[in-house]
């Protein structure tokens, strides 16, 4: 593999999970809270978190960027140790977003503690039907591509594959030519449960932002585009997840010793395609939270 | 956009203003009969209300004979709901109108004159809106 399209993966992934979604972050859990108004020691507290955040995360992307481009670059490096140390680069990253929404959470859940609930409440009557969303036949896109792949994988495990490279011998019983039909099964169960969630769960509008907005209908609207945004793009990422490991599984068995071919290369493109459509539908949503709030 | 508001200032209490408000969706053709509503669960974490406020308002408008509910499936408009809410709000109407013609006989008020009177305060408040059904 061409250590320079790891370094554009990698470089990619802690610039939109560093940058692009601090901003997310703050937006959908401003959400929750979206006030005009807010009473002067939740005003404080909200301005403190706001200049805590706005120095930390920022300083910590930029560091991960500079460890990402440092050893995508540095001379005389060996080529597993990079992949190592940008694989530790890439985790960190999304380390640092989880306890960053952790973070984020729990500060502005403090600060809409201090907020009294808003008298007047809504909430619409209108069913939620996924058909409103996307065809629900797309649903079964990732299902189709699992079996695909478990379909593939015991053909090639039977070899019942023609043109079986001579190097898949040495794999052929391992275990881990399960692994990608597993992932693929826990993205599929996991992403159909995550499209439930959304589609059948709470509020993605909380009364609070409800009230500043006034217009229960305006409210109304901007949450359903809200959900639109987030079903289809979690259809999307689950897509692209399922079909990237079942290329994977393409790779393992028809090239395993082969590290820079153009399979190995449209992982790594599928990953960059995911990380585009990630940072799309983040700035989407940001967009819609700022035309949600007065 | 069907929506559904409360006012937990109001005196009327949050669940007579939920029935109400269902009551006025299907009169006015917002709900067809079968269709669904929302989970009480879902609507309860919407309003922020208990859902026990909301199972109560289902069930005094299951009760009514307005909406039906099937097992693990949910809550859907009964048909005939609006014809009978119709006949139900003649009913309320007329009630209200014999109390009005009884108290205006006691105190000499011509027809006429109620009729006028009548005109005029429809021309100022015009047709209720949900507000004043949360009032």
């Amino acid at each position: 593999m061409n250590p320079h399209i790891i370094f554009v993966v990698i470089v990619a992934q802690v610039v939109v999970f560093q940058f692009l979604a601090t901003r997310w972050i703050r937006a959908m859990l401003s959400f929750r809270l979206g006030l005009s108004d807010l009473p002067p020691q939740a005003a404080r507290s909200l301005a403190d978190h706001n200049r805590r955040a706005a120095h930390v995360w920022p300083i910590l992307g930029g560091l991960l960027l500079l460890a990402a481009v440092g050893l995508a670059l540095l001379p005389g490096l060996p080529y597993a140790q990079r992949k190592i140390g940008l694989a530790l680069v890439s985790l960190a990253s999304s380390a640092g977003l989880v306890v960053q929404m952790l973070i984020e959470r729990g500060a502005l859940r403090a600060i809409a503690a201090q907020v009294p609930p808003p008298a007047v409440r809504s909430a619409s009557l209108a069913p939620r039907r996924l058909e409103q969303y996307y065809s629900p036949s797309l649903e079964t896109l990732p299902t189709l591509v699992l079996c695909v792949t478990v379909a593939f994988t015991i053909l090639a495990m039977r070899r019942l594959l023609p043109g079986l490279p001579p190097g898949f011998e040495a794999v052929r019983d391992a275990a881990e030519l399960w692994f990608a039909p597993l992932a693929q099964l826990v993205f599929v169960i996991g992403g159909m449960l995550a499209a439930r969630g959304l589609l059948h769960g709470g509020a993605l509008l909380s009364q609070h932002s409800r009230a500043s907005l006034g217009d229960p209908a305006a409210a109304l609207r901007i949450e359903d585009a809200l959900r639109r945004v987030k079903l289809r793009g979690l259809l999307a990422v689950r897509i692209a997840i399922v079909v990237m490991f079942g290329l994977m599984q393409v790779r393992r068995v028809c090239a395993p010793l082969d590290s820079g071919g153009w399979l190995a290369g449209a992982v790594w493109g599928l990953v960059a395609v995911m990380l585009g459509l990630f940072a799309g539908l983040m700035l989407r949503a940001a967009a819609l939270r700022k035309s949600s709030l007065p | 956009m069907l929506t559904l508001s409360i006012d937990t200032r109001s005196a009327i209490p949050i669940y007579e203003q939920i029935i109400a408000q269902i009551r006025a969706a299907i009169l006015a053709g917002e709900l067809a009969a079968g269709a669904d509503l929302p989970p009480v669960r879902q609507l309860a974490a919407e309003l922020e209300v208990n859902p026990n406020t909301v199972a109560k308002a289902y069930l005094l408008l299951e009760r009514d004979g307005v909406i039906h509910t099937v097992r693990r499936r949910g809550c859907f408009v009964a048909d005939g709901a609006a014809a009978h809410l119709r006949r139900d709000s003649d009913r309320q109407m007329e009630a209200a109108l014999d109390r009005v013609l009884t108290e205006s006989a006691r105190l000499g008020i011509r027809g006429e004159d109620l009729l006028a009177a009548l005109k005029q305060r429809l021309a100022r408040q015009g047709a209720p809106t949900k507000k004043d059904m949360r009032r």
